[in-house]
């Protein structure tokens, strides 16, 4: 009897120096696995996905010229809207959908101007629309045919996601979660390279 | 046991030993008191910081965390968002050097937590925080036009997840990385490279979703750079098939039609209709209507506007770019249709396209084509006869 009590005094001796001596060890991940988890933001890359087209760009009625004069260097002027859609969710905060304007907007600064309002959107008038001038000639009884015209698109279509991020203290928790990501979203189209179609056909007599 | 045997250590060793077990346990836990009283403050002032962020304090949310990433006691993990946050404000004000030094401290403590010799290492969420640092200071530098530091970053980050990333996480980040990569080269003048590298990518990421149109802007970027003097590469690869079709508009070079007719013809063969396929069906029917091939041009023309584009709101980037290209693709099909007096075909093409109430470029564009095509079909009613 006296011996097992001997042996549960020294186990329990041994248990207790047990507790102090590696508890400290481990004390950064226990001490901290019960707090709640740290957020932070994560902005992910910029997603922007340019593109160049040929597309048709304008077209009029054939031009007829029934008088029996020719008539040269007509004027024929005509808009291209270019356009920026720009949004972005009611949580993403205003610098994020700047920050994507800006980095759209690089693509664009030879025909478009970033013009910044409600200290985000790139809202654009349009009133500044882009706007070509051709000339054209037309025959004594006849028309000019040559009335279609085309340019190169540059289309950017892009996003910006922005989360915040919940890391826990605890590697293996494995609870790992992400709020509903906020956003902001843009389509830029802009015109150059205007240029007469080179179609059919190209000049009647009447 | 010896010791079980012996007196005294029955009458003192033992009773000692339970003593200082307790002296010992009562100082453990006195000290983790304080530990945790310390953690707990730093992560309040953390806390504080995202309060000021969130109230769109951002000045005073620097502050915070710079405080608290200062704090000699500070856990890894806090320090980390402390630089993280630090770094995404200046970057949001538009203080990129106070952004590249904050995201750089980021990622140095994260760098080697990803190589298994710290306790939270695998963890993905820290995989993903560095992948986001390390684009933002790519992404910096590319905008600023220092274009050697963007591609050491990217690099950086290629190699970092080639080495640590798990396979998901890199075929999300690598690809992308890679693609700028090739593009600043391109943009840079350094044609050799750009090559290189979009080869590799291509090579590496065959499922990437844009392969098939870095292969044909790959093949547009080597027929530029050969045979035409004032190909401009300022803004990458994505404006070579437009100036390549714009190269055939000018100057009508029938020797190297043929050749350049066929690298098209091939690319549409070798990718099936997805999105990439669908814009090299387009550019390729444009090239076709610049060299004359117009039946053609037409017939591939159609089968654009005809393509499916899918509307699960996974891409919408994507599919706001098919959008156009469908639409532009109908216009111009009309267009070579009148051209070949077909008008009530081309009519009942232009009326399948939707109206915009903010008269867009395509709506007034369908209505001009449209009243265009009313006039020539009362005027040359058929083409052949005139």
């Amino acid at each position: 009897m006296r011996q097992r009590l001997k042996k549960i005094l020294l186990a329990a001796v041994l248990t207790i120096c047990a507790e102090a001596v590696f508890a400290e060890d481990s004390q950064p991940v226990s001490g901290l696995s019960g707090m709640p988890a740290i957020e932070t933001i994560l902005l992910e890359p910029v997603e922007l996905e340019n593109i160049q087209l040929w597309v048709p760009a304008d077209s009029t009625g054939a031009m007829i010229n029934r008088a029996c004069t020719a008539k040269t260097n007509c004027p024929y002027s005509f808009s291209l809207p270019a356009s920026v859609v720009h949004t972005k969710t009611e949580g993403c905060p205003d610098e994020v959908a700047r920050l994507l304007a800006e980095y759209a907007a690089g693509w664009h600064n030879g025909n478009l101007p970033l013009t910044i309002f409600n200290g985000w959107q790139w809202e654009y008038s349009y009133s500044l629309c882009q706007f070509q001038s051709v000339a054209y000639d037309l025959p004594r009884h006849g028309g000019c045919w040559e009335n279609v015209w085309e340019a190169i698109l540059t289309q950017s279509t892009g996003s910006i996601s922005f989360q915040w991020l919940r890391i826990p203290f605890a590697a293996a928790s494995g609870n790992e979660s992400i709020n509903v990501g906020q956003r902001s979203d843009i389509e830029v189209k802009t015109f150059s390279s205007v240029r007469t179609r080179d179609g059919y056909p190209k000049k009647r007599q009447l | 046991m010896d010791i079980l045997k012996k007196d005294n250590c029955n009458t003192f060793f033992l009773p000692c030993l339970f003593i200082f077990g307790m002296v010992l346990l009562m100082a453990q836990k006195a000290f983790s008191a304080d530990f945790s009283t310390a953690k707990e403050s730093l992560i309040a002032a953390y806390g504080t910081g995202v309060t000021y962020f969130k109230a769109g304090r951002q000045d005073d949310a620097k502050i915070a965390f710079r405080q608290t990433a200062g704090d000699a006691n500070c856990p890894e993990l806090i320090r980390i968002c402390c630089f993280n946050m630090t770094g995404q404000i200046a970057r949001l004000q538009g203080n990129d050097r106070e952004a590249l030094e904050a995201f750089e401290q980021a990622a140095n403590l994260l760098e080697p937590s990803l190589s298994g010799r710290k306790e939270h290492n695998a963890n993905p969420e820290f995989v993903r925080l560095l992948c986001s640092v390390l684009f933002a200071r790519g992404e910096i530098y590319e905008v600023q036009e220092n274009y050697s530091q963007s591609i050491n970053e990217y690099n950086r980050l290629i190699q970092i997840l080639r080495q640590n990333g798990n396979s998901e996480t890199a075929g999300q980040y690598i690809p992308p990385a890679g693609d700028r990569i090739s593009q600043i080269y391109l943009r840079m003048g350094d044609v050799n490279s750009y090559v290189k590298n979009a080869e590799a990518l291509s090579a590496d990421y065959p499922q990437y979703y844009r392969i098939p149109v870095i292969k044909l802007e790959m093949e547009c970027v080597k027929f530029l750079k050969s045979h035409c003097v004032n190909f401009d590469s300022s803004k990458g690869s994505f404006s070579a098939p437009a100036q390549l079709i714009a190269y055939f508009k000018d100057f009508k070079d029938s020797n190297s039609a043929q050749e350049i007719m066929a690298t098209f013809d091939n690319l549409c063969k070798e990718y099936p209709i997805s999105y990439s396929g669908i814009l090299l069906q387009y550019h390729y029917a444009w090239l076709l209507d610049t060299l004359g091939e117009k039946s053609k041009a037409a017939e591939i023309f159609a089968m654009v506007s005809a393509a499916r584009i899918p509307d699960n709101g996974d891409k919408p980037r994507e599919k706001a770019i098919l959008e156009t290209v469908a639409e532009y693709a109908k216009i111009q099909l009309a267009i070579l249709l009148g051209e070949r007096a077909d008008y009530t075909q081309a009519m009942r093409i232009l009326s399948t396209i939707r109206t915009h109430p903010d008269k867009s470029h395509i709506s007034e564009l369908a209505k001009s084509v449209g009243k265009n095509l009313e006039t020539l079909k009362r005027e040359v009613p058929e083409n052949g006869k005139k």
